[in-house]
């Protein structure tokens, strides 16, 4: 099976630490990042099926981000994560990634997984513990 | 003052709406965080049931991050309560440099966003007020605001509290590098009136500055 990289990009650096280690038990391959200039620095040197943007980022907003990224990477996919609920973040988030593509924090390892997963038409696991144990 | 009183509480309205959301969005970033870490420990709890061995030094810090995260959610619900509580009072004694350090705090997302620095300089002692609290931090925010569109590339705005002898104290958003001495102050003369304050430029120290009485009396 390919495996699936993935770009995590949230200001939380705490936050990022944390799912991209969950990810990668899960058999996902995932660079964590802060800022959008990361974000748009790795992206000059690396190959991503996926990026996961949290829709508030400093300075740029993930939205904006997104069309940046496209630019360089056209191929990649989105999905957005947020804490806000606001109907207008929802509709500027669902414009951009597809409204299923669009995720409220705290947000659900599993569906996570499953919509990376669809994305890429591929199927990392999301039970950790077939990866790290078969 | 009826007039004023209600454009001004409707427009306090729209703030205290806008702040209360940035104040959920970092609650909920905290719990993201807590939710992460605390499912990270699953993981892991489920990885040593297969066998591979856990590092205690792990435990140690996953519990280290969501106290963390406790600490931070308990610092945001302080300042939410204590800017709820603002409307309660028509007047009321502030300490002017904790009344805005908890305004910044509350908004700090949203300068972070425009990359903007914002910070309270140090005062030599504490400067108490009689004023009206809410409408002072909408006036401060509003200030902010605006003062993010002239922050020029300093991108740095800082809030100095100065005497104002006798009955005054002068409150000034510095770091304003693109401001221009003719620049219009007077979408703030409803709060201003609230407050009985004035505002006046002051372009070659890069500020705006609050002018406001240490008591209103009401």
């Amino acid at each position: 099976m390919k495996p699936v990289r993935v770009l995590l990009a949230d200001d939380e650096e705490e936050l990022v630490a944390a799912l991209v280690e969950r990810l990668e038990l899960r058999g996902i391959t995932v660079d964590g990042v802060c800022t959008c200039e990361a974000a748009l620095a790795l992206l000059q040197d690396k190959r991503y099926d996926v990026a996961v943007l949290d829709v508030k980022l400093p300075r740029m907003s993930g939205v904006e981000l997104k069309k940046k990224m496209v630019r360089t990477a056209p191929h990649m996919k989105f999905i957005f994560i947020t804490g806000h609920g606001s109907y207008n973040c929802f509709q500027e988030g669902s414009a951009e990634a597809g409204q299923p593509y669009y995720l409220l924090k705290p947000v659900d390892i599993d569906l996570l997984v499953a919509k990376i997963s669809e994305l890429t038409a591929e199927n990392p696991s999301s039970d950790v513990r077939k990866d790290e144990t078969s | 003052m009826t007039d004023t009183m209600n454009r001004a509480a409707i427009d306090g309205l729209r703030f205290f709406g806008r702040m209360s959301a940035a104040i959920s969005h970092d609650l909920k970033n905290t719990l993201s965080i807590m939710n992460e870490s605390a499912g990270l420990l699953e993981d892991l709890a489920l990885l040593t049931e297969k066998g591979r061995p856990l590092d205690p030094q792990r435990v140690h810090q996953l519990g280290a991050t969501i106290k963390r995260q406790i600490q931070r959610n308990d610092g945001m619900v302080r300042n939410m309560n204590r800017f709820a509580h603002s409307v309660d009072d028509p007047l009321k004694e502030v300490g002017l440099a904790a009344h805005l350090e908890m305004l910044l705090a509350i908004c700090r997302r949203l300068t972070d966003a425009r990359g903007i620095a914002v910070s309270v300089a140090p005062c030599h002692a504490e400067v108490s007020i009689v004023t009206r609290p809410f409408f002072l931090l909408h006036l401060v925010w509003l200030l902010l605001e605006w003062g993010m569109e002239h922050a020029g590339s300093g991108k740095q705005l800082v809030l100095e509290i100065e005497p104002f002898p006798p009955s005054f104290v002068r409150m000034l958003c510095r770091g304003l590098e693109t401001l221009s001495a003719d620049a219009s102050l007077s979408q703030w003369n409803d709060l201003l009136s609230l407050l009985e304050a004035r505002m006046e430029i002051t372009v070659d120290r890069q500020a705006v500055a609050v002018v406001m009485p240490l008591r209103i009396d009401g």
